[in-house]
């Protein structure tokens, strides 16, 4: 080494009550340095990051901030040392506009009243370092999610800190976006700050990064510059083993019955004259841009909305109808979105998140037999491989890759004809997405059709059978797994056609 | 034991697994063991500066308004933990004892078809203030509000605020006479909270509120009917509202617009002394009868002691906000042992 690091943690212990998160962690980074940190979840990184942003003291161990040492007993100590913040959450208020947003906390006044000129001009100068064009007098909720974090970002930057800690920010973004702020967090490093990136998206690493560090089970696995190792690599560092993905084997499911017939669907303004066939046994995937109407038709399926036109068939008897609880009856489920938001009930334990899906087969007239729920859940949580002290745990101390699990597992056996997932491994960690494909194949092989959508592409190729494609409404015909790869994949779901 | 192979994390020695499970006792019922040691250090701080509170008669005197505060209040646990709040149960009861009153004297109305038109009016109303909430998105706070003006005016228009005797014997068994020493209010209360015990701990009705005021989005996701649990919490504390209205007329003999003036204050309080959240998807029954008992004891307390009556209801919301926050403080101190 031969600059000072911006920020160096040395020797670093973090114990909690029966776990060693960190143990015997150095980790060091340089001015302009973009250091992505890596592992699944529960490796450490999110304890390495809150001792970083002073959340937290280590137990053993020291930090230094551009070699000097520092004791940072709270977020403000590490903000006036240089070090800023952004995380998945955005720490923002919706009906602020921007230039407020970004002095947040820090409000500029003049003769005891606020500045808002001073204040709008320090915004346009913070989003002109982004290089990007906001209104600073737009209010945030008026903005796209990817602008919504670039206002964060400027925030943080705003603050001119030396070492920026992004951790996931582009877990809820769309692609295009995602490539706006890859762009952003590129310039700002070469402006000289070092930034320490968390991600479970390798191909944004990949495409942004110096060097890697790899956690695992709070112990430091290692740091390698990028371009001395492949995804493959890193991967096998997280997991510990070899690589947990591989892709499937498919059949043909032409000559299966068909489930669930889609014909002349259309939702305004998204979805025009949509149509397929989802067989017995197969896994359907929807690929498209964000805003291509994936999850409304996966919603209108579900009975969540009414479609303007087209006919949704049950095809082995059933009727379809705009209510939830009937598809539900009907062996027709959905696991949205945000699992957050429309998954789980965050203070019930994960018996009761799942059970709620299927009341029916653990009560007898209204009341619940507690006994069966216990045996049927125990049951089932085996099966999803979700790690629990107890079934009672309420679903918001576990992790995200468990919660997903969780919210699957409701649907598992309830929705025996059609299981539809929206984005089922977003936030989820290496070892979790594999489980979760296996899940899916599983369910398959039961005889329920499964419709996923998701956004990374890759993923189709590692648990769908057949892909369908949509743009500007319209949809392809129905591909099959083996005409297609990754090229091809990031091709069509821009519009493009095969041959 | 195969079924429970997620659960288990320690068991070696047999005295250990006793040790722990008096621990996983404790830890789960926190909450309601630290009110229960605050209710006797406030019940011993009384009956050592009075020696008339731990006398017979005085106890069920206490538990007496315990009940009359208590029934409301398991209805509102309820609504609580659906994510609502229900500020019109005061007025409700007042204007059930009134509308009463009005039904059976000034217009001769038999009495059991005046008891079934009060539960069917006040419960009707209660639901369509619940269906208003969840059919536009109303805040729950504006209807109920709404509601609370509307009743107190009605009980005033019905009674021109004059008590309307109400005098039929059998009917006023109910809130004054006892069975084997006991109120019959105290039996009706207890027999209550029974039930709602019940039917939050172990049906589908009950749980699905809880899931409803944790996340709506994913209860309806998980075809849970939020509107109507929504409106149907709201028709509970009618009906409960209208009950406690009934008895107040059968103790007092007359039917006055003057009870349970501030009793849904009296209720709110209570729950959230219980350690239910104000925002939805967790509390107890169990804390919330902890919490009227605390009330009420408190209340009796300050009578006991003679301290001035205009001072009652500050040294009461002092209490009352002291509950809560040693609730809070010990909530917080648990999660990081």
């Amino acid at each position: 080494m031969t600059a000072i690091p911006a920020l160096e943690l040395k020797h670093i212990y973090k114990f909690y009550p029966g776990v060693t998160a960190l143990e015997q962690v150095d980790f060091a980074i340089q001015p302009g340095e973009i250091r992505a940190l890596v592992g699944k979840n529960g490796a450490g990184k999110s304890t390495l990051i809150r001792l970083a942003c002073g959340l937290e003291k280590p137990d053993q161990g020291t930090i230094a901030i551009r070699g000097k040492q520092v004791h940072l007993n709270s977020p403000a100590d590490a903000r006036n040392l240089g070090i800023e913040i952004v995380s998945q959450e955005l720490n923002l208020v919706p009906w602020m506009d921007v230039a407020e947003n970004i002095a947040l906390g820090r409000w500029i006044k003049r003769r005891g009243r606020i500045d808002y000129a001073e204040l709008r001009r320090r915004a346009v100068a913070a989003l002109a370092r982004l290089d990007v064009e906001i209104d600073p007098h737009m209010p945030l909720i008026r903005l796209s999610p990817a602008q919504q974090q670039l206002v964060e970002i400027a925030k943080a930057l705003s603050r001119e800190p030396s070492v920026l800690l992004l951790d996931e920010p582009t877990s809820s973004l769309p692609l295009t976006e995602v490539a706006i702020l890859l762009a952003t967090i590129k310039r700002i490093a070469s402006q000289g700050v070092a930034i320490i990136y968390v991600s479970h998206r390798l191909s944004e690493i990949a495409e942004i990064a110096d060097s890697v560090t790899v956690l695992r089970n709070g112990k430091l696995i290692g740091t390698s510059l990028l371009k001395d190792v492949n995804e493959q690599d890193i991967v096998a560092q997280m997991v510990g083993s070899d690589v947990v993905l591989h892709e499937i084997e498919t059949q043909n499911f032409a000559q299966q019955p068909v489930v669930l017939r889609v014909e002349d669907l259309s939702i305004l303004p998204r979805v025009e004259h949509v149509t397929f066939d989802l067989h017995q046994g197969e896994v359907l995937g929807l690929a498209g841009l964000l805003g291509t109407g994936r999850s409304e038709i996966l919603r209108t399926i579900a009975g969540f909305n009414r479609a303007e036109q087209g006919i949704i068939t049950l095809t082995s008897g059933g009727t379809h109808r705009a209510s939830v609880p009937h598809m539900i009856a009907q062996g027709v489920a959905l696991v949205a979105e945000n699992r957050r938001d429309e998954g789980i009930i965050p203070h019930l334990g994960i018996h009761e998140n799942v059970a709620m899906g299927r009341w029916k087969q653990v009560t007898r007239k209204g009341i619940i037999s507690w006994q069966l729920v216990r045996s049927v859940m125990a049951d089932l949580v085996q099966k999803l491989s979700i790690k629990t002290p107890t079934l009672e745990t309420p679903v918001m101390n576990l992790s995200g890759g468990n919660q997903q699990k969780v919210v699957i597992g409701r649907w598992l056996e309830v929705a025996d004809r059609v299981l539809l997932l929206d984005e089922p491994t977003r936030g989820v960690d290496v070892e979790a997405k594999s489980q979760i494909y296996t899940i899916i194949r599983r369910t398959a092989q039961r005889g329920a059709g499964i419709v996923v959508v998701t956004s990374e592409l890759e993923e189709l190729l590692w648990c769908c059978d057949s892909i369908i494609f949509l743009h500007n409404g319209k949809a392809s015909r129905k591909y099959t797994r083996s005409e297609l790869n990754v090229d091809r994949l990031n091709s069509l779901v821009n519009g493009g056609k095969l041959q | 034991m195969s079924n429970q192979g997620v659960t288990v994390t320690s068991h070696t020695a047999s005295n250990l697994k006793q040790g722990s499970r008096l621990k996983t006792f404790i830890r789960r019922n926190l909450n309601e063991i630290t009110l229960l040691i605050g209710l006797v250090l406030v019940g011993a701080f009384i009956s050592f500066n009075s020696s008339a509170f731990l006398t017979p008669a005085n106890l069920i005197n206490v538990l007496r308004s315990a009940a009359f505060l208590g029934i409301v209040t398991w209805g509102m646990t309820l609504v609580i933990i659906a994510g609502e709040i229900d500020v019109s149960v005061g007025p409700a009861v007042a204007f059930s004892a009134v509308f009463f009153g009005w039904l059976v004297t000034n217009n001769q109305i038999p009495l059991p078809l005046g008891i079934v038109l009060v539960m069917i009016t006040v419960t009707g109303v209660g639901y369509m203030a619940g269906f208003i909430r969840a059919r536009f998105n109303v805040p729950s706070f504006v209807t109920s509000l709404a509601l609370w003006s509307v009743y107190d005016g009605l009980k005033q228009v019905l009674s021109n605020n004059i008590p309307i005797p109400v005098a039929d014997e059998s009917f006023r068994i109910w809130g004054r006479d006892d069975l084997l020493g006991i109120p019959y209010p105290i039996i009706i209360a207890g027999i209550l909270f029974l039930v709602f015990r019940y039917v939050s701990k172990n049906t589908v009705y009950g749980r699905s509120i809880y899931a409803v005021g944790g996340n709506a989005k994913a209860a309806f996701a998980s075809g849970i009917n939020v509107s109507k649990i929504r409106a149907s919490v709201f028709a509970i504390t009618g009906a409960l509202a209208a009950i406690t209205g009934l008895l107040q007329v059968s103790r007092l003999g007359s039917a006055t617009g003057q009870v349970a003036a501030g009793l849904e204050f009296s209720a709110i309080a209570a729950v959230v002394i219980g350690g239910t959240s104000l925002s939805g998807g967790r509390g107890t029954m169990i804390g919330s009868l902890i919490g009227v008992l605390f009330i009420s004891v408190i209340g009796n307390g300050l009578v006991l002691m003679g301290v001035n009556s205009q001072v009652q209801n500050v040294v009461r919301g002092v209490l009352i906000l002291v509950a809560v926050l040693l609730n809070v403080i010990f909530k917080q101190q648990s999660k990081e042992i």
